[in-house]
């Protein structure tokens, strides 16, 4: 079996995590019988330490996976740790809480590293899905690969463009322009094809719209109509070719806006659970102060 | 608004010639910029995506910059201009030069080639990657901790620290403020204490204070009397040990038992003197109750009472002497008792009624309770001839009246209790013969009336009375004086308002059969047990030991009258010599 961070060392990591939260989980039970669930009796001040150990030690990842002095898989297993442990954690905060919320900083807290686990689950989810569904989805290309044949397709259609007649050459030069890869992050991660394209009524009434081109598809079906109107055999051939170029170049786009969704999804949770890991301990750091402050 | 764009196109088949496409538009405003989606595209990176845009201003064309950067306008740089003919827009490099304004409202306008080296590229332009786009998990870090930190500590700190935004922070509902650490609400009896955090917390990480509970509640009591060695056990008790302020569930005695099964699990080890047993749970280590019961000692004027307490489950049980004859059985017979009125069904309410506050019975009283049918009548057949009830004095007193008024009635009006009339029978006056004889009669009467109410017929049905020997007259009889317990069970609380929806009998089983007033008619703690379980019990209504029982007993003294940290703590045993 292909031997991932999870389970590394035969879910050692699991084990650990899974025995600490059922011994919690065990005294929580054991210690309801007598009496009430809150974080400043006995057990809780206890669950509040082990979480708050947790966290800190969870924090600390960020700098271990930095430094590159530990022995190979040393970070796979700790990434592992960090999974098992950061989920544990939460278990435990939930347990310390006595399932006591309300409109506080405390809430905040726990509030905070509910989004941070939320958010981490989701990290291992796009890390365990999207890179595979990547490789598949570009094929064996690299994206600076597809680039290039974008760019080569969008040169050898100003070349066959050149040759024919003005309204086909500007069709072309538009699409060209008006071709959208990327973008803000919204696009980014929404993957959508926002390629535009300006059409142009010629020989007949109307007014110049803006049109969507997504996947190339107005300028095949215009490049088509301009076909079927043509009656020059030269210039039928050479739109026929402009045909097949706009949709090898429909093909590339797609997979690389793919590409590019993929790759934003697969980094996007880390902008969130990193800066929310932050505000959590800094919400746990005021959540302690506060507890002794007003004791 | 409608635009005629006419863009100038390199064409290289016409070599050296310009050629113009023109275009139509229709619409509302006409977007320039960089962006795919604009209307005119200028594919360079210093133009924005959305740069400018031509809209109608009171029937003028109208120009506006949309980002910052501002557009040149007859070699003026400008954010905002109206367009006249003539007008030339730089963009890039590039000449957008206004060729009409038509008096119809149809605008012009005219796109030049490059003057410069400008790519066409637009491909590429945008970014591919998160990082790209401008995403930065440190500076979102970095704002996220200080919202937090200045939120949720900075804000709170002012509030508490005695600034004079004090009151401001804590009396806005929406500014943040130490209310933020509040770790859950205040009690509904706390709540006029407001958002004022310092009327109990007093200086910074300090634990709250018992002064601070005992400036509002003065006065609260000890658990121990206040010599009893086993006050040293409470030494180190705060009153936030068991009263739990900011908790959910919002209540604000700890009932959970652990505190008092602390000491009373193992108390007979604690404290070997004691006449308490260890208990650990209602329902499986709890001893049988332990009734008050009163011994009466002497008799007559001199009797006491005195309190002893008697298992209620020990054999044989347990016997109440109250003095008073009664049986349940009688009064609550199916048929009905025999009453003024007829026979009458009796329920237990007729007699045994709550007092006010639901919680004990109300005293039974022979005024109140018995004298409905129990008329204290010394001739049946005259229902004025009611004795008082209470002391005897009274009694004779009514009866020698009684018997004087009927002597005179019938010397009055002849009706011949004394026949004889003298001569001259005008003469109302008595002679101190008739006067000696009439006061032996009515003395005569009134000890006859007396001993059939003492001795045979309405006294003695309820009441024990002793003859006693070498005394005469009036003063031969000593009723025996009557005391109810009216407290069965003085250290432990029970609320028959909470038992309404019981009848009486489910719990005092023995009521309806007992037939003297010996019988201890109090439920056992098995009883108890049909209903109550432990304090964790699942299956029946789980009952800690502050169900009954109060810490604070009436009594014991001023729990912080010694600050509780100036006795040392030490054992009951040790204190007690025993080791």
């Amino acid at each position: 079996m292909h031997q991932s961070f999870l389970n590394i060392a035969r879910y050692r990591y699991a084990l650990y995590a899974g025995l600490l939260g059922a011994a919690c989980v065990a005294s929580y039970i054991v210690d309801c019988a007598y009496e009430r669930p809150n974080g400043g009796t006995v057990l809780g001040f206890t669950l509040g330490g082990i979480a708050a150990a947790l966290l800190l030690f969870l924090m600390t990842y960020g700098i271990r996976r930095r430094s590159f002095r530990g022995r190979a898989g040393g970070t796979k297993r700790w990434l592992s740790m960090h999974v098992y442990f950061g989920v544990c954690a939460l278990l435990v905060a939930t347990l310390h809480s006595g399932l006591q919320f309300g409109y506080n900083v405390h809430t905040l807290c726990f509030g905070l590293l509910c989004l941070v686990v939320l958010s981490g689950c989701w990290g291992v989810y796009a890390y365990l899905r999207y890179p595979t569904l990547m490789a598949r989805e570009r094929g064996a290309v690299a994206r600076e690969d597809l680039m290039a044949r974008l760019v080569e397709a969008d040169r050898e259609a100003l070349a066959f463009a050149a040759k024919s007649v003005p309204e086909v050459r500007d069709l072309i030069a538009d699409a060209i322009l008006r071709t959208r890869l990327g973008g803000g992050v919204w696009a980014q991660l929404r993957g959508r094809d926002d390629s535009k394209l300006l059409l142009v009524p010629v020989r007949e009434p109307g007014y110049t719209r803006l049109v969507s081109n997504r996947g190339q598809q107005t300028l095949i079906a215009q490049l088509a109509k301009h076909q079927a109107t043509s009656q020059d055999g030269d210039a039928q051939h050479v739109v026929h070719q402009l045909l097949q170029i706009s949709s090898e170049k429909a093909i590339v786009l797609q997979r690389l806006q793919r590409d590019i969704q993929l790759q934003g999804l697969l980094q996007f949770w880390l902008y969130l659970h990193v800066p929310l890991s932050f505000g959590m301990l800094a919400a746990l750091v005021v959540h302690i102060f506060s507890v002794f402050y007003y004791w | 608004m409608r635009v005629v764009l006419r863009r100038r196109v390199r064409d290289p088949r016409a070599a050296g010639l310009t050629r113009y496409q023109q275009t139509v538009f229709n619409v509302t405003r006409l977007s320039i910029g960089r962006g795919a989606e604009q209307l005119i595209q200028i594919p360079d990176a210093r133009l924005a995506p959305a740069h400018a845009c031509i809209e109608q201003r009171a029937g003028k064309p109208w120009l506006r910059a949309l980002a910052d950067q501002p557009v040149i306008v007859n070699g003026v740089t400008k954010y905002k201009a109206a367009l006249r003919r003539g007008d030339v827009l730089t963009l890039a490099g590039r000449h957008l030069t206004v060729e009409d304004v038509r008096a119809d409202g149809v605008m012009v306008l005219r796109l030049g080639l490059p003057t410069g080296d400008a790519s066409g590229e637009s491909v590429g332009s945008d970014p591919q990657t998160l990082k790209e786009a401008g995403l930065r998990a440190a500076r979102s870090s970095w704002a996220l901790v200080l919202g937090v930190l200045v939120l949720t500590l900075l804000a709170p700190l002012l509030a508490s620290l005695h600034t004079p935004l004090q009151p401001q922070l804590r009396a806005a509902a929406l500014l943040p403020s130490d209310a933020l650490w509040l770790p859950g609400p205040l009690h509904k009896a706390h709540q006029s204490i407001g958002g004022d955090c310092n009327a109990c917390h007093g200086a910074p990480f300090e634990r709250v204070t018992d002064q601070a509970c005992s400036n509002c509640h003065p006065g609260i009591q000890h658990h121990v009397p206040m010599a009893s060695p086993a006050r040293a056990l409470f030494a180190r008790m705060h009153c936030a040990d068991c009263h739990v302020e900011h908790s959910k569930p919002n209540q604000l005695v700890d009932t959970g038992s652990q505190s008092c099964i602390g000491c009373h699990g193992n108390l007979r080890k604690l404290d070997p003197a004691t006449a308490l047993q260890n208990v650990s749970d209602f329902g499986s280590d709890h001893p049988g109750f332990s009734l008050a019961m009163l011994e009466p000692e002497g008799g007559g004027a001199d009797i006491v009472w005195q309190t002893r307490f008697a298992q209620s489950e020990f054999r044989p049980r347990p016997e109440e002497h109250s003095n008073l004859k009664f049986s349940h059985q009688v009064h609550m017979e199916k048929r009905g008792i025999k009453s003024p009125t007829g026979d009458q069904v009796l329920q237990c309410g007729d007699c045994h009624r709550a007092d006010a506050g639901g919680r004990y019975m109300a005293p039974i009283r022979m005024e109140v309770q018995c004298a409905r049918c129990h008329q204290l009548l010394f001739d049946e057949n005259d229902p004025a001839s009611a004795v008082p009830h209470g002391a005897l004095g009274p009694m004779f007193t009514a009866l020698q009246e009684h018997f004087s008024r009927m002597f005179l009635q019938s010397r009055t009006l002849g009706t011949g209790l004394t026949d004889r009339r003298r001569p001259g029978g005008e003469q109302t006056v008595m002679t101190h013969d008739e006067q000696r004889r009439a006061l032996e009669w009515t003395t005569r009467q009134s000890l006859q009336a007396a001993r059939e109410l003492l001795e045979k017929r309405v006294c003695v049905e309820c009441h024990t009375v002793t003859h006693l020997a070498g005394r005469s007259a009036f003063d031969q009889w000593r009723v025996e004086p009557v005391k109810l317990n009216s407290s069965w069970m003085p250290r432990a609380q029970f609320n028959h308002a909470a038992h309404r929806s019981s009848t009486c009998i489910t719990c005092h089983q023995q009521a309806e059969q007992s037939r003297s007033s010996t019988d201890v008619l109090m439920p056992d703690i098995k009883v108890c047990r049909d209903c109550h379980g432990g304090g964790q019990d699942s299956g029946r209504l789980a009952s800690g030991c502050t169900m009954c029982h109060r810490l604070h007993l009436p009594g014991r003294g001023d729990y912080l009258a010694v600050p509780a940290e100036h006795i040392a703590p030490l054992s009951i045993a040790s204190a007690s010599g025993e080791r």
